[in-house]
């Protein structure tokens, strides 16, 4: 039980990223506790976070979730969604002003008691932006290149290799880097292997993908061997490795570089279809 | 200019290949298209429940949200049939019966309201805004409220985030607009499969790629360039309802409550989990709108619920009854967890928990044991999903 309860701790802390973000929170929830004064506000902003974070780090709670989504405890910090963090941050805040204007109302002019409340405004606008962090800086976010949201290399290679209408779809392999993309694009372009291979934390393994993950060199033998048992007629290679053989000493035709990625048409896998 | 030069080419993927004013033509139905299925037919569905609703929450924003919340959960209601019972091509069987559904819904809710009208029923939607009612300093906090969504607008329009979701969710819309199958196709790779049970309960993929058929627009740009459009205000809509709703007798602080619910999002990404992270790096996807929509408008109809049980009480006391019940209230709660159903399968347990734990409270603050009975029932549909869920797994 201590074990399940320290899970939690850390799923916890990783949710909250070690910001300040949830001091904010918490001082907004000490701060309600005392001075929101309707017994329905305090049950809806006050006792059910309080609650739901007494049922997270609960570890019956936690037993339960896992067993009801099918063993997936890696989700576990979903559960602090249920906790409105950001309406309670920003109604203490503006409550927190309006109180001082109250309280401060008759001992000084109204003017001086808007420019305190404007102030304590203010204050958490910054603290809001001091303690958080700002989601357009993230290393997952770049300027988008198409009204797709797509690489547009990846756009340039499936137009490459797609179908025509009226045409069977496609067997193909992509580098990892590449494999997230392809099929958002479209569908007619099937893989050897996507992203269920590629994701580490699922540790899965397929023949194709060992061989295009090697850290620096590509057996082309070895590939042709596996992707013509599977009537693959596309090969991608990837921009920054080295390969055992040119990959036209086995029949294979090179239709185009595009940003590096060498794409290859297999003759011979076509005609064994 | 790149986004510009982008749109032609993918109108060009669409099968326009002609003159430029052809493609300008096609662009604009595209648009008209958008307009249609994501606005307007939603708005005419929301008008049904709006007679039940009280008369100071009818409000264009409200009608909206009902809209939605009758939508996608009709949207559920005809596909997971459709792929459990439907062996070919279920997804066109699905589009057939769910534009059907929703040409009587929609003409049920404009039919409602006409006829409300001729009955002298009809109260006027209230603009959720009215500019000449709010001081200069509130009108400066509204500018700077709407210009921090703008920028969330156009982050989300010229910015891309990577997520490896997207190869299952974006591409599952994808595979069902092009293949006319659903969930019978492995999104990642195009291989064949066998019902993918764990994720076709949760439909929103599908919608996305009704919407896709119904527009003629690829699924992907509808996912990452158009959906924010919708679901972003959505989600404003909601929030400010809630603030409307605690600020009732501060309404000057409520565009310094929005502001801060702006910032909250901009500045909430403390780490990949958060549901702020969800909200503006992966609007498109389930979990995003149940962790931003749905839960806030659970709050918010909560919310509303209990005020205004507690109103009825004070009016009663003080010999004012006034005719007025929540069932509108409690109806749309009903919808809301059927729509955590649509987005994905884990909110139906964790809204059903978090109305379990806020009726819990609110029956003791209330003294009233019904509250929680209502709950209940209020949480059926999350149960019945439940069940389907782990009688379809075993």
């Amino acid at each position: 039980m201590y074990g399940i309860f320290m899970e939690s701790v850390v799923i916890f802390k990783n949710y909250t990223g070690n910001r300040l973000t949830i001091i904010l929170f918490l001082l907004s929830l000490v701060f309600l506790l005392f001075m929101e004064k309707d017994r329905r506000r305090r049950a809806i902003f006050v006792y059910t976070p309080l609650t739901l974070l007494f049922l997270f780090f609960f570890p019956i709670f936690r037993k339960v979730f896992v067993r009801l989504m099918s063993g997936e405890g890696d989700t576990y910090y979903r559960v602090l969604w249920l906790i409105p963090m950001g309406i309670i941050i920003a109604y203490a805040g503006v409550k927190l002003a309006a109180l001082l204007y109250d309280k401060l109302e008759g001992r000084i002019s109204s003017n001086q008691g808007n420019w305190m409340k404007r102030a304590v405004l203010a204050a958490l606008a910054i603290a809001i932006a001091f303690c958080g962090k700002y989601v357009y800086a993230s290393q997952y976010m770049s300027k988008a290149e198409n009204l797709y949201h797509l690489p547009q290399t990846v756009i340039d290679i499936c137009d490459l290799i797609a179908p025509e209408d009226g045409e069977e779809r496609i067997w193909s392999v992509f580098p990892t880097d590449l494999v997230y993309f392809v099929r958002q694009y479209d569908t007619d372009i099937q893989m050897l292997y996507g992203r269920e291979m590629v994701e580490p934390k699922w540790q899965y393994a397929e023949p194709v993908h060992t061989i295009m993950n090697n850290p620096t060199i590509i057996d082309i033998e070895e590939l042709l061997k596996l992707t013509r048992e599977r009537y693959c007629t596309y090969i991608v290679l990837p921009n920054n490795k080295e390969v055992t053989q040119a990959p036209e000493n086995f029949g294979l035709e090179l239709l185009d570089t595009i940003d590096g990625y060498p794409v290859y048409y297999d003759p011979v896998a076509a005609s064994t279809k | 200019m790149r986004i510009g030069l982008n749109l032609q080419i993918a109108t060009c993927n669409l099968g326009i290949k002609n003159s430029e004013t052809e493609q300008t033509v096609m662009i604009v139905v595209k648009i008209l298209g958008i307009i249609l299925w994501m606005f307007v037919l939603p708005f005419c569905i929301g008008l049904i429940p709006l007679r039940w609703i009280p008369k100071e929450k009818k409000n264009i924003g409200v009608v909206f949200i009902a809209g939605y919340v009758i939508m996608l959960p009709m949207c559920w209601l005809v596909t997971v049939p459709a792929i459990l019972l439907v062996k070919y091509s279920s997804f066109l069987v699905m589009v057939r019966i769910f534009t059907v559904g929703m040409a009587i819904a929609a003409a049920a809710g404009v039919a409602l309201s006409a006829w409300a009208v001729r009955k002298k029923q009809w109260v006027s939607l209230k603009p959720v805004f009215r500019w000449t009612d709010v001081s200069i300093e509130e009108k400066i906090e509204w500018i700077l409220f709407l210009a921090l969504i703008a920028f969330q607008l156009y982050k989300a329009f010229t910015l891309t985030s990577f997520d490896g979701d997207d190869a299952e969710y974006v591409a599952q819309s994808l595979v069902t607009q092009q293949s006319n199958t659903m969930y019978l196709i492995k999104p990642y790779t195009g291989g064949t499969t066998s019902l993918d049970i764990r994720h076709s309960l949760a439909v929103l993929p599908i919608w996305i790629a009704y919407v896709g058929r119904m527009t003629g627009i690829h699924t992907t740009i509808l996912a990452h360039s158009v959906i924010p459009f919708v679901f972003i205000p959505l989600t404003y809509v909601v929030y400010f309802e809630i603030g409307k709703q605690l600020l009732r007798k501060k309404k000057e602080l409520l565009p310094a409550f929005m502001v801060f619910m702006a910032l909250l999002q901009i500045f909430g990404n403390v780490s990949i989990y958060t549901n702020e992270t969800f909200f503006l790096t992966r609007t498109w996807q389930g979990k995003s709108l149940a962790a931003n929509f749905v839960l806030p408008l659970i709050v918010c109809l909560l919310l509303w619920i209990f005020d205004k049980e507690n109103e009825h009480k004070t009016r009663k006391e003080g010999r004012l009854e006034e005719k007025e019940n929540t069932f509108g209230l409690w109806l749309l709660l009903w919808l809301a967890n059927m729509t955590a159903g649509v987005c994905t399968s884990m909110v139906v347990f964790l809204g059903a928990v978090m109305i379990a734990v806020i009726a819990f409270w609110m029956m003791i603050a209330e003294r009233k044991f019904s509250v929680l009975i209502k709950a209940g029932i209020v949480c059926i549909p999350n149960v019945a999903y439940m069940i389907l869920y782990l009688l379809l797994h075993i």
